[in-house]
């Protein structure tokens, strides 16, 4: 609560949490995109999303490592994955196309367990961020920056990027390309200021509780309630 | 050995089994107790997701209320727990042998009413969702339980709570520990044996085949959906309350609210098994924790991407389970004879 009269006594601050928001949101966008794709075409929910783009991470992170310029790691890193999705269709999901939703969700779920902890294994289990030093402005006599692409990521973070794809997709509607990206943008935004109000854990707890809210409501709007003549 | 005459000695078997166990194999006393543990979290998630046909990713939530509930109880019975929660480990409690087990008692009559309290809330709200929605909704709610636990300083925060020792030797502490966990399996799978055989087994069944078929023939859904979740959520609890003593500490991410672990095995040892039936969660649990000792013994950095492996092996290829790869090959294992035609013009009752 004390950063919350921060907020109020200092307005740009509010613009970094915007700005940083829209950054952050149009990642989001990305593997929403992804995840609609596969549900619409398919209808399978991928959970095991995130731990595609954790993976991706990791390839562009150390390629940049190597001595790659940043900015041509992220299409190296989409021609890296290529095959790793071709690979689990090839292996599980062509399996599980013709079976009920449930299964394809504990399937994928099973997936994404396996993708993190072989992360973890390979990359060990500590948070690794990179600045590709691609230049930052400030503005606001320092109080905002806007920095390009400063990476990180962990084995885990996987399970949150996908709970964020659904919820994203479910807001926007399947479909609905412009959508998405409004939606990954408002979730990005209020993650971030959420995450500077309340703290950090609080963010996480915010993510899925939201998911849970927007299950819950969208049910209700839709009109499944269950009335019963007394 | 007819079926009938099987089905009769099973029980008196059973405890006499889990009775002699401890004593026929003491070196696995603590395997023995988490087998028991592992037994209870498939079947309760069976009576919602085998019985019923919901599909639950978030049972943990209850088995971390329990796990707090619990503890906090016997710690407030005689110490102040906000004091104790504050210092974060560098304070140690004194408890005499009878305010121990005075607060044991208190903590695991706690843990099953709040959990179901905290089952009736969550049922109210989140039971009109279907199929892929629910599971989906309760796994956000397991994971954003396990935030929440580690955000609120009242439950130690992320540091978690250093739970009573036990005053006695480990050795009885460890046979306490067993009979209880025992007799929570036990307890369970009688209690549930009988409950599939009443209406309320066929109420949720008929829920789990077509749930709009069911409403429109006058059931009454939402409770019976609300009564099992209330079932599954006692259970859990009380089982959150002893595991809260075995392991001796509470951690809100991997011991209370392990969502991401617990709380997915808990699924994939119902189907493993078999879901829908009441030895099906049992056989997949004890099969599951075998091959997670065995796992750990001999992979052990890999042994969790084994797990992610045995879970797309299962649903994949066994997506009916043991018993239901059983009921295909011999299905006369699970037949049941009809009492004979008294002549020919009349069919059997």
């Amino acid at each position: 609560m004390d950063n919350l009269a921060l907020l109020l006594q200092a307005p740009p601050l509010a613009l970094q949490l915007v700005i940083d928001g829209v950054l952050i949101g149009s990642v989001f966008a990305l593997a929403a995109y992804g995840m609609a794709l596969v549900w619409g075409v398919m209808n399978i929910i991928n959970v095991c999303q995130g731990e595609f783009v954790m993976l991706g991470g990791y390839v562009a992170l150390y390629l940049a490592r190597a001595g790659l310029q940043p900015l041509l790691g992220v299409p190296v890193a989409a021609a890296a994955l290529f095959p790793v999705g071709w690979l689990c269709y090839r292996l599980v999901i062509f399996r599980i196309v013709e079976q009920d939703l449930f299964v394809s969700l504990l399937a994928t779920f099973g997936l994404g367990i396996l993708l993190s902890q072989v992360m973890n294994q390979v990359f060990g289990a500590n948070v690794q961020s990179l600045d590709p030093g691609l230049g930052s402005w400030f503005l606001f006599q320092g109080l905002v920056s806007v920095s390009i692409m400063i990476w990180t990521v962990q084995p885990f973070g996987g399970l949150i990027f996908t709970v964020r794809s659904f919820m994203i997709v479910i807001l926007a509607g399947l479909g609905n390309l412009p959508g998405v990206i409004l939606a990954a943008l408002g979730l990005g935004v209020a993650e971030q200021f959420v995450g500077f109000i309340l703290g950090a854990q609080l963010q996480i707890a915010f993510v899925f509780l939201a998911l849970v809210a927007i299950l819950v409501l969208r049910s209700r709007w839709l009109h499944r309630q269950r009335r019963y003549l007394a | 050995m007819t079926r009938r005459t099987l089905a009769k000695a099973l029980p008196p078997a059973l405890v006499a089994l889990a009775v002699l166990a401890p004593f026929l194999l003491p070196a696995y006393k603590a395997q023995l107790t988490f087998l028991w543990i592992m037994i209870v979290f498939a079947l309760s998630w069976d009576i919602l997701g085998g019985e019923t046909g919901y599909n639950s990713f978030g049972n943990i939530v209850f088995f971390g209320v329990g796990v707090y509930a619990a503890v906090v109880v016997q710690i407030g019975l005689f110490h102040d727990v906000a004091a104790y929660t504050a210092a974060a480990g560098t304070e140690t409690l004194r408890f005499t042998p009878q305010q121990y087990f005075i607060g044991l008692a208190a903590g695991l009559i706690a843990a099953p009413l709040l959990a179901v309290l905290t089952a009736l809330l969550l049922g109210w709200a989140l039971l009109g969702l279907r199929g892929h929605y629910f599971a989906i909704a309760t796994l956000g709610l397991g994971i954003a339980a396990g935030e929440l636990a580690a955000a609120w300083p009242y439950l130690g925060g992320s540091s978690g709570v250093q739970v009573p020792v036990y005053p006695g030797s480990l050795e009885s502490g460890r046979l306490l520990f067993y009979f209880l966990a025992a007799g929570l399996g036990l307890a369970t799978l009688f209690a549930l044996g009988g409950l599939y055989r009443t209406r309320l087994g066929l109420a949720l069944n008929a829920i789990r085949d077509d749930e709009d078929k069911a409403e429109a023939l006058g059931l009454h859904t939402p409770r019976y959906k609300i009564i099992a979740w209330c079932i599954a959520a006692a259970t859990l609890g009380v089982a959150g309350g002893l595991v809260a003593h075995i392991i001796g500490f509470v951690d809100p991410r991997e011991v209370a609210f392990a969502g991401a672990s617990y709380g997915v095995w808990m699924v994939l040892m119902a189907i493993l098994g078999g879901k829908g039936s009441l030895w099906g969660p049992v056989i997949g649990a004890a099969l599951f924790h075998a091959m997670r000792e065995l796992f750990w013994t001999y992979l052990f950095g890999w042994q969790n991407v084994a797990m992610g492996v045995l879970i797309v092996v299962v649903v994949v290829f066994f997506p009916t389970g043991i018993l239901g790869w059983l009921r295909q090959r011999k299905p006369h294992w699970f037949a049941r004879a009809l009492p004979r035609a008294t002549s020919p013009g009349e069919s059997a009752p």
